[in-house]
């Protein structure tokens, strides 16, 4: 844990400095070049604001499709998730207030200083390297701080676009109700953030005396020198063995499966765990080998990747995601855990309907759901065979949902049938009497690289076969949800992890 | 201090613009080497603007401006004003710079090897009567306004310029760190003879510094004479008004001092060379 945490901060803090560096580079360039250029102002700080104005997640998950795409244009291995699209969203960010920094340190030296250069006989390029630049130096160091605080607050929403960093503490301490854990990753967070703003504090008070710009080229110099280290830190691991990579969804169920995956990897190979991935997320970084495994649902995979909207029966289902992902998109089903996780209408014990048909005065009430469920096919097909018309939906956290059926908040929520929390909530599931809801059997997905490259792997991932029943993975949630143990600590029990 | 000789400034046909307005219109005067000219006139005169296209911080419209018999527009601007020193009101005192970077900044754009800059540091501190030692490493922000303007002064000073312009130097200070000061330019100029040109709102300060005076109105030239030539005969109602004032001013002294300081002042100064 200690140890997991610490790497954790080592990734944050690379996301931090390379961000930071990348960022003053471009930063300081578009600076200085806008302050001497109204047109070069007007355009590149506006497109630099108009960026600032994209909420920081947006702009991450934005990272995810557009880099996706330029592989797909380039043909160049370039993946969706991970670091370098994290980066470039960090970098984005850390750039206007550094240029903003410059132009306002120009713009507001006094009228008579530069006047002064002019009548000393400085020529422009000497009035802006010795008086301008070194002037521009406290504002410029503010703006990097600025820049700083943001990033490391915006490096912890990496952890949905697959960037390990502190985040990760925060999304599976906040999924698992371990609020140690996140109240940990918050607390390294805020420490970074205030260790960093420390020294760019004193730095900045520093260069408001004598030489300005030797305090600021000190700054950027070890900034730059960071940058390099973060770097090659980075490449480093690479050259030695590439650790497996299992993705994990943002509920407690797949942190506990990608732990089960976890041990069937082995001693022999160090394996990374990426939570908090979408479905499209983590299905996209499969395809495209930047995971190596992750446990879908055959319900998710006919709707959401194969956009299939017709009804069949689960063997046929089974075996038609498994042809299709492979066909289409590489993707090998390599195992059948054995259980099924479908999405579920789930009520309070004292409403009186026992199937979805009898919801009656209800199927005009309050409806929750996660943040996929009002946007998918399922929904499409309950509303259609049931004739429900909620009077609003809420979509929220998966984490809050049973909490805001139990409260009141919600009348009706789409739960998940291998949820602990439906029985220690006193929750209950209504069947699905017209059968609107496809099946959603666990299966483990690993990609084309794994299945060729090491297929011993991908042959332990397939012997997990029906290894996990419902009765099982639903004490598991419940260990987790609501008996405050950590993922690793309930698949013990698992054959794989003995 | 030797500041070498002092230049002959010829300013013919001088027009002006600043916007739209003629700031300077068909101005001709002549300054002499080591002398020193007082420009005076009302707000918005045009002798700022005069003051400066001399060394080119704004541009001429018309006419020229010759330094010993030299156009002021055949050289590239800056080596121009390397030659000229100038110090406005607003010091404008590089402020991430210490007193002796700030004094040393002209010989340094010019080129002069480090230990003739430092002595010249010490030399230029001395003359403006600050002891090199306890101000060189202080910043502009850690001087008084009156020490600040003798660092300004010393600045305009240390490349040895033949010309020195001088916008106002003394209008925002307190009256008894002003006479220091003025008789502190007064033995400056006489020593290094650095033709000097100065602009002033203020008659008195005109008496009281100037070898000659130069008066602009709107403009325009209306009389150029020494201290006493103006006192005695003021050139239009204009002139009238502005030694009127300046009398009215002394006479509110309550000791008649007026006429003297007038005198004395203009005796010193001698006649123009």
């Amino acid at each position: 844990m200690t140890s997991d945490v610490l790497s954790l901060f080592v990734a944050h803090l690379r996301l931090v400095l390379i961000a930071i560096g990348v960022g003053s580079v471009f930063g300081l360039t578009i600076g200085i070049v806008a302050a001497r250029n109204r047109f070069v102002e007007r355009s590149a700080l506006g497109a630099a604001s108009l960026i600032q104005a994209v909420p920081a997640l947006a702009l991450l998950a934005a990272m995810v499709p557009l880099f996706a795409w330029l592989g797909h244009v380039s043909g160049l291995p370039i993946s969706g998730i991970g670091e370098v699209p994290a980066l470039v969203a960090l970098t984005l960010y850390a750039i206007l207030p550094i240029a903003r920094g410059v132009v306002v340190g120009i713009r507001s030296i006094d009228p008579a200083v530069d006047q002064a250069a002019l009548a000393v006989g400085m020529t422009d390029r000497q009035r802006f390297r010795l008086v301008d630049l070194p002037l521009a130096m406290p504002a410029t160091l503010a703006g990097l701080r600025t820049a700083t605080a943001w990033t490391v607050g915006m490096a912890t929403l990496a952890t949905p676009i697959g960037a390990r960093s502190l985040g990760n503490l925060i999304f599976s301490g906040l999924q698992t109700r371990h609020y140690d854990q996140v109240a940990l990753g918050c607390a390294a967070a805020a420490a970074m953030a205030i260790s960093l703003d420390a020294l760019l504090t004193w730095a900045e008070r520093r260069a408001r005396g004598r030489r300005p710009g030797r305090v600021a080229a000190v700054v950027f110099g070890a900034i730059g020198m960071a940058t390099v280290g973060a770097v090659i830190v980075g490449l480093a691991p690479s050259s030695a063995a590439r650790p497996i990579r299992i993705g994990a969804k943002s509920f407690t169920e797949q942190l506990i499966l990608a732990e089960v995956l976890r041990c069937a990897v082995g001693n022999n190979s160090p394996v990374e765990v990426r939570p908090s991935l979408g479905t499209t997320v983590a299905f996209d970084a499969v395809r495209s080998g930047d995971l190596d495994a992750y446990v879908e649902y055959t319900g998710t995979a006919w709707s959401t990747i194969l956009k299939r909207t017709t009804q069949v029966d689960r063997e046929t289902m089974r075996s038609e995601v498994a042809a299709a992902l492979q066909r289409d998109f590489g993707v090998r089903v390599v195992a059948d855990l054995g259980f099924e996780n479908a999405y579920a209408l789930v009520v309070r014990a004292d409403n009186p309907a026992q199937r979805i048909s009898d919801l009656g005065a209800a199927a005009t009430s309050l409806f929750g759901g996660d943040y996929e469920f009002f946007e998918r096919s399922e929904w499409q097909a309950l509303r259609a065979s049931y004739g429900l018309a909620p009077r609003e939906t809420r979509a929220m956290d998966p984490s809050l949902l049973y909490d805001a059926l139990s409260t009141g908040g919600v009348d009706v929520i789409a739960g998940y049938t291998t949820d602990g929390r439906i029985d220690a909530m006193h929750l209950h599931v209504l069947s699905d009497d017209r059968g609107a809801i496809p099946p959603y059997d666990a299966i483990v997905v690993v990609s084309e690289r794994l299945a060729r490259d090491q297929p011993e792997i991908a042959a332990r991932f397939a012997a997990l076969e029906h290894s996990i029943d419902p009765e099982r993975m639903r004490r598991w949630n419940a260990a987790v949800d609501s008996g405050g143990a950590t993922p690793a600590a309930v698949v013990r029990d698992h054959p794989a992890c003995r | 201090m030797r500041g070498g000789t002092g230049a002959r400034v010829e300013i013919r046909d001088l027009v002006v613009r600043r916007g739209n307005r003629v700031a300077v219109d068909h101005v001709s005067l002549t300054v002499e080497p080591g002398e020193l000219l007082v420009i005076i006139g009302p707000s918005g005169s045009g002798k700022s603007s005069l003051l400066s296209s001399i060394n080119r911080l704004i541009e001429i419209e018309s006419g020229f401006v010759r330094l010993d018999d030299e156009d002021a527009r055949a050289l590239v601007p800056h080596e121009l004003r390397r030659r000229i020193g100038y110090c406005f009101q607003g010091l404008g005192l590089f402020p991430h710079l210490t007193v002796a970077e700030n004094v040393g900044i002209t010989p340094r754009l010019a080129g002069w090897d480090a230990a003739r800059i430092e002595a010249r540091i010490e030399v230029m501190l001395a003359s403006v009567g600050l002891e090199p030692a306890a101000y060189r490493d202080r910043l502009p922000s850690e001087l008084s306004g009156g020490q600040a303007q003798r660092v300004a002064v010393a600045r305009a000073l240390a490349a040895a310029p033949p010309l020195l312009l001088l916008d106002e130097p003394f209008g925002a200070l307190d009256p008894d760190t002003r006479a220091r000061l003025q008789d502190l330019l007064l033995e400056i100029q006489r020593q290094s003879r650095v033709t000097t040109i100065l602009v002033s709102h203020d008659l008195s300060e005109a008496i009281l510094l100037g070898t000659r005076i130069a008066v602009l109105v709107d403009g325009g030239l209306v009389q150029l004479g020494t201290p006493a030539e103006v006192v005695r005969a003021p050139a239009g109602p204009a002139v009238q008004a502005l030694v009127d004032a300046a009398r009215r001013r002394a006479v509110l002294l309550g000791d008649g001092t007026n006429a003297t300081d007038g005198t004395k002042a203009a005796d010193t100064a001698g006649p123009a060379t």
